[in-house]
C-alpha cells in the first residue's frame, strides 16, 4: 500500500506529469457525494456542538456564538446524559451478544439441507425487513403488563404468578427494548454468518473427518477460525447499528419510564427537538461519533495485525 | 491502512444520528427564487397546515376559493406538510426568511414560536378588528407573550371525564370520590380509571388540571396539592385500580382501554369522541367535569390549534382573508365542519353546542381550562414533570421524591419565565 515514499512536492509533480489526475478525476462524483452528504453534516454537527444554539437564535446564524466547551460541560453535568451513556453500553453489549449467538445457532441450523430450509430462512428475514417502528409497536403489545401475550404465556406455564410490567417498570424497560432489538438483529447475523459458513470449502471438513475430528472439533477448529473475518465485520456493523437505534425505543417506551430506557441517540434527539437545545443535542451526537470512531480505530488495529500474521 | 480508516470513519459517521438537519441553507436557495417570482406577478399568499383528514382539507380549500371568488382577493396557496416535519419545516423556512403568511400551529407552542422569531406581533390588528373580543380568557392568555398577541385560535379543546353510565350512576366530582368510585367499579377484568402517563406531553397535559385544581402551579411542583394528586394515581396503579402500564399509555391508549370495555372512567378530549362512537357504538357513556380537589376549583387544560402569521410577511394582504374567515356565521360553519369547539364565548351559545350533551360538557369545561403559558422553555419544564410522573407511577420513587427532583429543574425555569414576563 505504501509505495510512495518520496517527498510531497516530488510526488505532486509526478502526479500531474504522469496524467494520473485524469484517473483520479473519475472519483469526483463519489467524493462530492461524500462531501455534501456525509462530511458536511458531520462538520456542521461538530460546529453546532461548540455554539450556543437554541430556539431563539436558531433562525439567525449571526446570533449563534461560539461558546467553547460549554455545551459539553452542560451535558456532562446532566445526570440523564450519564444515564443514557451507561444505558447505551448495556444496550449495545447485550444486544450484540444475543443477536450474534442466536444468529449463529440459526446459521448452523439452516446450513443443514432439509426440506423447507430455504423458505424458512426467507421468512426469518422478515424480522429484519420490518420497519423498526412497527416491530416496536408489536413488542409494545407483546410485553404489555395487563394484556401482553408474554405475561399470559408465562403465567399459563406457571413461571410467574403476577404479570411483569416489562415496559412500565424502570427495572425491566431497558431489558425489554434489548429484547426487541435482538429480535430484529438475529436474521441479519444469521444471513451474514450463513453465507460465511457456506463459503468454507467442504474439503476442509472432509479432511478433518479423515483425521478423526468430531462435530465439536470441526466447529471450533474449522468453522470459527474460517469465519473470523466475517465475525469481525459483523460485530463492527452490529455495534454501529445497535449504537444508533432510535425507532424501536421511540415506539416501545419513548425512553421511559423516567428515562430508564433512554440511550444516547434518543437523548440527543430529545435535547435537540423536544427541548430545542440544539447545541447540547449536537454535543451528545459528537460524543456518539467519537465513541464509534474510536471503536473503528481499534478494529483497524486488530484487523491489520491479523493481516500481517496471515 | 489510510483507506480503511477513512472508510470506517465514514461508516461510523453514517451511523451517528446527526442533529444538524435544522440548518438553513437549502431553505434559503428555494425561497430566494419564490420571492422574486411572486413579487413580479400578482402576489400569491400562502397558507400552511398539517391537517391530514380530507374533510378538513376540503374546508380550507373551500374557504380559500370562496374568498377569491367573492372578494376578488389574491390567490392563497394551501400547502400540506405532515405533522412530523411541520415544525422543522417552519424553522428551516424562517431561517431563509420566507415564512408563509398564514399557518396553523399548536396554540400551546406560541411562546416557543415567538422566541424562535416565527410569529408576527398582531396585537394592534386583533384589537382594531375585534377578532378576539369574545375569546375565552385562557385562550387569549395562550397567545400572549409579554403583553403582546401573536396568534388567534382556530378552535379550542380541553380534557373531561368520560364514564360508563351503565356502571356509574353519579360521576365523581372530587378526588376522593374519583378514588372511591374507581375502586368500587374495578374488577379483575375492569380498571376503574385510565389516563395518559407516558413519556411525552400527553401525561403532563392530563396531570396539570389536577395541579391547578389544588391551587398549585409550576413555581413549586413539590407543593402538597400536586404531590397528593400524583400520589393518588400511584396508589391506584399499585392497587390495580389503574393499569400498571399507565406510564406507557397515551391518550389514545386510554381510549382503547375504554372502548374495549376494560375501564369504567377515563380522561380524554373531544377529538376522541368520534373514534369512540365509531369503535364502540353500543357503549353507554357520558361526560363530566374533571374531579376537583375537595376544597379546590374545577380545572381543565387548554388544547387546540391556532392561526399564526409569519413574521416579516405580507400581513396586510393576509389580514383581509383573516377578517373574511372569522365573520361569525362563516366561522361558525367552518368550526362545525371541523367538528371542533369554538374558543369564543358568543359562538359557544349556539344551540349546536348548548343542546348537544357532549358538546355542552366540553363547552362548560373549557371555561375552566387553563393554558400552558409558561414561556419558551415550557418543554424543559414539561420533560422534568414527565420524568417525575412516570417515576412515581412506575413505583420507582415516591410522589414526593419524584416531584422534589422535578421542582429542582422546574422552579428556576419558572422564575426565569416570570422575570421575562415582568420586563
Amino acid at each position: 500500500m505504501k509505495k510512495q515514499k518520496s517527498p510531497l512536492l516530488n510526488s505532486g509533480k509526478k502526479f500531474f506529469r504522469s496524467g494520473r489526475y485524469i484517473d483520479y478525476s473519475f472519483t469526483v462524483p463519489a467524493l462530492a457525494f461524500i462531501a455534501i452528504f456525509m462530511i458536511y453534516p458531520i462538520w456542521y454537527n461538530i460546529v453546532m456542538s461548540f455554539k450556543e444554539i437554541n430556539i431563539s437564535n436558531l433562525t439567525d446564524a449571526s446570533q449563534q456564538k461560539f461558546i467553547g466547551f460549554a455545551n459539553f460541560s452542560a451535558i456532562f453535568a446532566d445526570k440523564y446524559f450519564w444515564n443514557s451513556f451507561q444505558n447505551t453500553f448495556v444496550f449495545v453489549l447485550f444486544s450484540l451478544v444475543f443477536q450474534f449467538s442466536v444468529g449463529f445457532l440459526f446459521a448452523l441450523y439452516f446450513n443443514k439441507q432439509f426440506r423447507g430450509a430455504k423458505w424458512m430462512r426467507a421468512i426469518i428475514l422478515i424480522a429484519w425487513m420490518n420497519p423498526g417502528i412497527i416491530t416496536g409497536a408489536i413488542f409494545k403489545w407483546l410485553l404489555a403488563g395487563d394484556i401482553g401475550i408474554f405475561n399470559y404465556l408465562l403465567m399459563q406455564i406457571g413461571i410467574i404468578s403476577e404479570p411483569i410490567n416489562f415496559l412500565a417498570s424502570t427495572q425491566t424497560s431497558l431489558a425489554s427494548v434489548i429484547l426487541g432489538n435482538v429480535w430484529i438483529g438475529i436474521p441479519f447475523n444469521m444471513v451474514i454468518l450463513l453465507s460465511g459458513i457456506q463459503g468454507i470449502g467442504n474439503e476442509l471438513y472432509e479432511s478433518a473427518v479423515i483425521d478423526g475430528a468430531g462435530s465439536v472439533k470441526k466447529f471450533f477448529y474449522i468453522t470459527v477460525p474460517m469465519l473470523k473475518p466475517t465475525i469481525m465485520v459483523l460485530l463492527l456493523l452490529g455495534f454501529i447499528y445497535t449504537f444508533k437505534v432510535f425507532d424501536i425505543i421511540y415506539a416501545m417506551t419513548s425512553g421511559g419510564p423516567a428515562n430508564s430506557s433512554q440511550i444516547l441517540p434518543y437523548y440527543s434527539y430529545e435535547q435537540s427537538f423536544k427541548m430545542f437545545k440544539f447545541g447540547e443535542g449536537a454535543a451528545a451526537s459528537c460524543i456518539s461519533f467519537v465513541l464509534i470512531a474510536l471503536l473503528a480505530v481499534v478494529y483497524i488495529h486488530f484487523s491489520n495485525k491479523e493481516e500481517m500474521e496471515a | 491502512m489510510f483507506k480503511k480508516t477513512l472508510a470506517l470513519l465514514l461508516a461510523a459517521a453514517l451511523a451517528v444520528g446527526i442533529t444538524s438537519c435544522a440548518g438553513g441553507t437549502d431553505g434559503k436557495d428555494n425561497s430566494g427564487n419564490a420571492n422574486n417570482g411572486g413579487q413580479a406577478e400578482t402576489k400569491e399568499l400562502n397558507l400552511w397546515h398539517y391537517w391530514d383528514s380530507e374533510s378538513q382539507q376540503a374546508l380550507l380549500a373551500d374557504m380559500v376559493k370562496s374568498y377569491k371568488d367573492e372578494t376578488g382577493g389574491p390567490t392563497i396557496k394551501i400547502s400540506y406538510i405532515p405533522y412530523s416535519e411541520y415544525i422543522q419545516k417552519i424553522l428551516v423556512t424562517a431561517a431563509g426568511g420566507d415564512l408563509p403568511e398564514l399557518f396553523i400551529y399548536d396554540g400551546n407552542s406560541t411562546a416557543t414560536f415567538v422566541e424562535a422569531g416565527i410569529l408576527a406581533d398582531i396585537t394592534d390588528r386583533i384589537n382594531e378588528s375585534g377578532v378576539m373580543k369574545d375569546t375565552l380568557e385562557g385562550v387569549v392568555a395562550e397567545h400572549e407573550v409579554a403583553g403582546k398577541l401573536y396568534g388567534f385560535p382556530v378552535y379550542a379543546n380541553c380534557v373531561a371525564l368520560f364514564y360508563r353510565t351503565d356502571l356509574i350512576e353519579t360521576p365523581p366530582t372530587t378526588w376522593d370520590q374519583l378514588y372511591e368510585t374507581a375502586k368500587s367499579v374495578a374488577t379483575d377484568d375492569m380498571y376503574g380509571f385510565a389516563m395518559a402517563g407516558g413519556a411525552g406531553e400527553d401525561a403532563v397535559f392530563q396531570f396539570l388540571p389536577f395541579m391547578w385544581s389544588a391551587g398549585e402551579d409550576l413555581d413549586n411542583v413539590a407543593a402538597p396539592g400536586t404531590v397528593e394528586a400524583l400520589d393518588m394515581f400511584s396508589t391506584m396503579i399499585k392497587e390495580g385500580v389503574m393499569s400498571s402500564d399507565t406510564v406507557n399509555h397515551s391518550q389514545e391508549d386510554a381510549r382503547v382501554l375504554f372502548e374495549t370495555g376494560r375501564v369504567a372512567m377515563m380522561l380524554n378530549g373531544p377529538w376522541n369522541v368520534v373514534p369512540l362512537q365509531e369503535n364502540a357504538p353500543d357503549m353507554e357513556w357520558d361526560l363530566a367535569m374533571i374531579p376537583k380537589k375537595a376544597d379546590g376549583e374545577f380545572a381543565s387544560i387548554l388544547g387546540g390549534e391556532s392561526f399564526g402569521i409569519g413574521k416579516d410577511t405580507d400581513i396586510d394582504g393576509i389580514w383581509n382573508f383573516v377578517e373574511y374567515l372569522v365573520e361569525p356565521e362563516r366561522y361558525q360553519e367552518f368550526l362545525k365542519g371541523l367538528g371542533q369547539l369554538p374558543a369564543d364565548s358568543v359562538l359557544a351559545e349556539d344551540p349546536y353546542y348548548q343542546d348537544d350533551p357532549i358538546n355542552k360538557v366540553f363547552i362548560d369545561q373549557l371555561k375552566s381550562a387553563r393554558p400552558r403559558a409558561y414561556g419558551g422553555k415550557y418543554n424543559e419544564m414539561s420533560k422534568a414533570l414527565q420524568t417525575a410522573i412516570s417515576s412515581a407511577m412506575s413505583g420507582d420513587q415516591s410522589a414526593q421524591d419524584a416531584l422534589n427532583d422535578a421542582a429542582a429543574t422546574i422552579t428556576p425555569l419558572y422564575e426565569e419565565f416570570k422575570a421575562s414576563e415582568g420586563k
